[in-house]
């Protein structure tokens, strides 16, 4: 407790590969969402990481270098809460499958118009009206790209670009993001 | 036979009363406020899981009105602009 994140990553952990430098690291799993490599020095306790916009809970730490694309880390996260929903309710287990399918077609350089408006009313409502934590909370990822990574989601629509080159090319290469 | 405890809500910004373990839903509908509902059927015991009948009550998420039972003192929206 009170850790700086920076400490566990690169004293504890054992630091990134030679030559890699870090990108964005999600303190709790993808469900605190993404934070960029400037917050690193954030101490790993609930009051600091609710201060950073973001949360402790799970116990996982994502960390992710240069190679990551921050995109594809959103779908892969929104993909993993679409598998694990339960399908009780309607808004975790439609709206989970429909950002799937937004985010799909965002990492191929396809966004409609009205896909943010739609995004931000399907977070909305996702975390509103889930009956449990997992719906309420699988909006978090991409809200926290969209926050901080706004760069990258834009290259992929408007100059079909993945600057880590990751997408539009098959498969992604996840070496590197534990 | 004693009469059922009476106890009193409010919502959207009317005072009602309804016997205790009505929930938000009956109590709206007794009162002349209809929610919309896809799951929640007449004569079935409600389920909560279609989500259509949530109403804000001040807490962090919206509560299932079929399935939240009313409470003496409650502040109920049905509608919310966004």
């Amino acid at each position: 407790m009170g850790t700086p994140i920076s400490e566990l990553i690169f004293h504890y952990a054992g630091g990134l590969e030679p030559g890699r430098t870090l990108k964005a690291f999600a303190p709790s799993g993808p469900s605190s969402g993404f934070l960029p490599a400037s917050m690193a020095d954030v101490p790993l306790d609930f009051k600091s990481l609710a201060a950073a916009g973001s949360m402790m809970g799970s116990g996982a730490l994502i960390v992710c270098d240069d190679r990551a694309c921050m995109l594809d880390m959103a779908l892969n996260a929104v993909r993993f809460f679409r598998n694990e929903s339960c399908g009780k309710c309607v808004p975790c287990r439609v709206g989970t499958q429909k950002m799937a399918d937004m985010l799909t077609s965002w990492t191929k350089g396809v966004r409609s118009a009205s896909d943010h408006i739609l995004m931000n009313e399907l977070s909305e409502a996702m975390k509103l009206t889930s009956i449990c934590g997992l719906g309420q909370i699988a909006p978090a990822p991409i809200a926290s790209v969209l926050k901080y990574f706004p760069d990258e989601v834009e290259a992929h629509i408007a100059r079909r670009e993945c600057l880590a080159g990751v997408c539009f090319a098959g498969s992604p290469v996840i070496a590197g993001v534990a | 036979m004693s009469e059922p405890t009476l106890i009193e809500l409010t919502i959207d910004g009317s005072k009602v009363s309804v016997p205790a373990g009505t929930s938000v839903f009956d109590a709206a509908r007794m009162n002349g406020i209809s929610i919309p509902t896809l799951c929640h059927q007449q004569n079935e015991v409600p389920v909560g899981v279609c989500r259509v009948c949530v109403v804000d009550v001040g807490a962090r998420v919206f509560a299932a009105s079929c399935v939240r039972p009313a409470e003496s003192g409650m502040v109920v929206t049905t509608v919310r602009k966004q």
